[in-house]
């Protein structure tokens, strides 16, 4: 079978995988943390559809409209923790590779330390989905996952 | 604009420097070969298996959403063993109340949870589910006893079932069907709040026979919702009695099609017969939707025969517009036929049967001819689900029947996944209680290459290697490997789904190529159509038939957590230096990865006692002269990923012309963590670059070229392109 779930009285298909991935890039040298996250395209379609109740929001249509539904999608849920205080990201841009959307946030003045990444992609709605996130700095990589389990993924800067 | 230098050495990033038997074979974790299972990988010469035929007459109550119905099982045992009880499963009663679906779950709330959360997860439904069974008996009608266990039913017969000898009985049941809307069910209905009308995708209806093997004996797992099934084959009849305006597919050929239809639909019907180059509508658009307001109180008796086939399900609804289209595959022709309410188009009319016919050819060519008569597709909201001949697929417009590029590929990808399932599990029959990844992988992958081959720039999710390296790399708590049952796995959709597919991609493109794949791949669905694989089989088989020891690549890609990442760390250059010149003893390469270090070496004439018995020797030089000839690079690398893999190199000359060579995974059999080669070439090396066109998996893309390139990240590239 295709692996989905469907949401409340709206039918929202979400996909076979039930994961994303967010990988987090700590540069120490200009103290900024890159933030690329990965979600399937047709599913993140679907889900700012139900939202806005928009029901042609085309994620493939660029114009503003879809620029901003997306990046207001992932400022609502992506939130950077430096020790307990949140950093405002700045928004870079988003593209798309197949059917995955990549969106790609900038956080600065993060000095080495605790971060924490609360990460809900998809959380409210979906049982089971996972938010794989990767942290490199200097070379190594941890991985955390956030779930509806635990919605936050902390790790030690260096 | 941020341009850096992507450079580092990747020696400390390993820490286990020890010997993890990457090479070693696994016969260890196999089975071992018998008269039931060759060490070939093909069925041994004593190979068995059951046999189930059913007689099933059924009746879908659309007043009150129940299905009811009797069943003649006969049952025949091939095996070699007697038998004093049989084993059924009764997967309906996953929706009784407090099954272990729901007390084995793991849960928690958030700051808030919605409805469909609360009901999906604490089973919070309005149907009262479960199978009511009302007689069990023999054929002279004697009570069978039987005990229910959970999602399981044995039967113990008066005496045992000797080998080669058959045992017919009979069952009468009835259960509620369940709103898929609150559960995402395999099966249940859909209601149309709008016309008032259902559309039912029935499966799992009937008890149906667990599978006896050579392997498990019986297959019992419990039913949690996740591991699917695992079925014997067998021969149908079933008659579906529903109201009178419902129109019904199911799985099998329609016997009383002339009876059921209206004279119209049956002359579109045969018309449709020889329509090879388009579908034809059978039951139009238009005459669907007058069909809807229909409310008939007589019922009709639709009668299917299905031929060596592991299950059945039907569809049935008053909404259903039918087209159909004849596909030529080999000597046979197939139906391929389309079932949808008017809500799908107009995105079905223009899809669906599109879909069902590329996948047939595709899979067709790549495993076995479709042996069935028909193939159908049929819309059911948010779902894709595989029977044999039969599907339920999603891919619904928005209300004004626009639709997006987003919904309009969700659509078609279902479609060819579960029509493709018909070749894997439906055919070839693996169990998937078990192994979710010889049904669902191998079934990706082909989805993949039926996309690939059938339709433009299809924005694919999965099936490429390079589509899932970000999640096998890491750290590997949250991941398990692939040969882990479906019921435990942490992540179902990576490991069932996209890592096989994209495993088989790595064997086709990178180790095997493609026709000792296609041999091989061709050569296991042949063997096992029709029977019951388990991966040993499939192991066995792949190497068999291609003549490559692949131990290594299922040790790495289906037992362990591994990922692929080679780094490329040093070339030096070699300055090949006749008698009576001073070698450099050391170079410092490693210092740099911005350039090729040079380090001279002596060649020096081979001592008399290294030539032993031999009279002859070799002539200086001759030896020196060919050398001069050529480039002499040493080239080292890191398995920083920890999975073995072929390397794919190419080469860059200073020239500009290229030139590529994949090597071995043996290269790494006497370290698995590195790996140095001397390459002689033509022409002076520029550089040279690791997995060019992504197709290992590769992980880390930034140690793949030296020496190191000055290039810009995938985020920088995206803050330039966006100032
Ligand atoms: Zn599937």
């Amino acid at each position: 079978m295709i692996q989905l779930i469907v949401q409340s009285a709206l039918s929202l298909l979400l996909h076979a995988h039930h994961i994303s991935v967010c990988e987090l890039e700590y540069k120490k040298d200009t103290k900024s943390i890159e933030l690329v996250q990965q979600v399937f395209a047709n599913d993140l379609e679907l889900f700012i559809r139900q939202k806005s109740g928009n029901a042609k929001f085309d994620v493939r249509q660029k114009n503003e409209q879809t620029l901003s539904e997306i990046k207001a999608f992932f400022e609502e849920h992506l939130t950077l923790f430096s020790d307990t205080t949140s950093v405002n990201g700045t928004w870079i841009g988003y593209k798309l590779d197949g059917n995955n959307l990549l969106a790609f946030i900038e956080y600065k003045n993060i000095s080495p330390g605790r971060i924490t990444l609360e990460n809900t992609i998809f959380l409210e709605m979906l049982t089971g989905q996972e938010n794989i996130v990767h942290l490199t700095q200097m070379g190594t990589t941890q991985t955390g996952v956030c779930s509806s389990k635990s919605r936050k993924v902390s790790f030690d800067l260096m | 604009m941020n341009i850096f230098f992507i450079g580092r050495t990747q020696k400390d990033k390993n820490k286990a420097h020890t010997w993890e038997g990457k090479f070693e074979q696994i016969d260890n974790l196999l089975p071992t070969p018998n008269v039931y299972r060759a060490g070939d990988g093909a069925p041994g010469p004593s190979y068995w298996q059951q046999k189930a035929d059913y007689v099933i007459k059924v009746k879908l109550d659309d007043e009150r959403q129940s299905v009811s119905g009797t069943e003649v099982v006969t049952y025949f045992n091939q095996s070699p063993q007697p038998l004093s009880y049989l084993w059924m499963q009764l997967d309906q009663n996953v929706r009784e109340k407090g099954s272990d679906k729901y007390l084995a779950k793991n849960l928690k709330f958030g700051d808030s949870v919605t409805t469909y959360g609360v009901v999906f997860n604490t089973q919070l439904t309005s149907t009262d589910g479960g199978i009511h069974l009302t007689k069990v008996v023999d054929a002279k009608g004697n009570p069978l006893n039987y005990t229910i266990v959970k999602t399981m039913m044995r039967i113990d017969l008066t005496e045992p079932l000797e080998p080669g000898d058959k045992f017919e009985f009979e069952l009468e049941w009835w259960y509620n069907l369940n709103d898929r809307m609150e559960e995402h069910g395999r099966s249940g209905y859909e209601y149309f709040p709008e016309d008032q009308n259902y559309s039912y995708s029935i499966a799992q209806f009937y008890p149906r026979m667990a599978v006896y093997d050579d392997f498990n004996g019986w297959q019992h797992k419990q039913f949690l919702g996740s591991g699917e099934f695992a079925l014997t084959f067998g021969d149908f009849d079933v008659e579906i009695t529903v109201p009178s305006d419902h129109v019904v597919t199911a799985t099998g050929e329609l016997k009383n099609a002339k009876r059921v239809l209206s004279s119209e639909h049956y002359s579109r019907f045969q018309q449709s017969q020889q329509s090879f180059d388009k579908p034809l509508m059978i039951i139009p658009e238009t005459e669907a939707i007058a069909n809807e307001k229909s409310r008939s109180k007589d019922t009709k008796t639709w009668i299917y025969h299905a031929e060596n086939v592991r299950d059945f399900a039907f569809a049935s609804s008053r909404k259903f517009i039918w087209e159909a289209q004849a596909v030529k595959l080999g000597n046979k022709e197939v139906m391929a036929m389309s079932f949808y309410p008017k809500e799908g188009n107009p995105l079905w009319e223009q899809e669906s049967t599109k879909a069902v016919v590329n996948t047939l050819k595709t899979y067709s060519h790549y495993s076995v001819d479709y042996p069935y008569p028909v193939a159908n597709s049929v819309h059911a909201a948010s779902i894709g689900m595989e029977y044999p001949m039969i599907c339920f697929n999603l891919g619904r417009p928005a209300p004004d029947g626009t639709y997006s590029d987003a919904v309009k590929y969700a659509m078609i990808g279902v479609v060819i996944h579960e029509v493709g399932h018909n070749f894997f599990p439906m055919i070839v029959n693996s169990d998937e209680r078990q192994w979710a990844w010889m049904d669902e992988g191998i079934n990706s992958f082909l989805e993949y290459l039926t996309k690939e081959e059938n339709y433009e720039n299809f924005p694919h999710d999965r099936g490429p290697a390079y589509l899932v390296v970000k999640y096998m790399k890491g750290q590997k708590k949250y991941i398990r490997p692939m040969m882990t049952n479906p019921e435990q796995v942490v992540q179902l959709g990576y490991n069932a789904y996209s890592k096989p597919a994209a495993s088989l991609n790595v064997l086709r493109d990178v180790v095997l190529g493609h026709e000792l794949f296609d041999k091989a791949f061709k050569t296991y669905s042949e063997r096992w159509a029709f029977k019951h694989p388990k991966p040993a089989d499939f192991f066995r088989t792949m190497e068999d038939a291609s003549g490559i020891d692949l131990d290594w690549f299922w040790r790495g890609w289906y037992y362990s957590r591994d990922y692929v990442d080679v780094s490329i760390d040093t070339i030096i250059h070699y300055d090949i230096l006749p008698n009576g010149h001073k070698a450099d003893y050391y170079v410092s390469a490693m210092d740099s990865l911005a350039s090729i270090q040079t380090k001279k070496v002596k060649l020096t004439e081979t001592p008399d006692y290294y030539y032993d018995e031999f009279r002859n020797k070799l002539d200086y030089d001759e030896v020196y002269n060919k050398m001069n000839q050529k480039h002499y690079y040493e080239l080292n690398f890191t398995n920083v990923g920890g999975l073995v893999t072929p390397i794919v190199l190419n080469m860059h000359y200073e020239d500009g012309s290229t030139s590529s060579i994949t090597i071995p995974a043996e290269v790494w059999r006497y370290s698995e963590v590195s790996a140095a080669k001397i390459m002689a070439f033509d022409k002076p090396l520029a550089y040279v670059e690791i997995d060019p066109y992504r197709k290992t998996g590769d992980a880390d893309l930034s140690n793949n070229v030296f020496p190191r390139k000055e290039e810009m990240s995938e985020f920088d590239k995206m803050k330039a392109q966006e100032e």
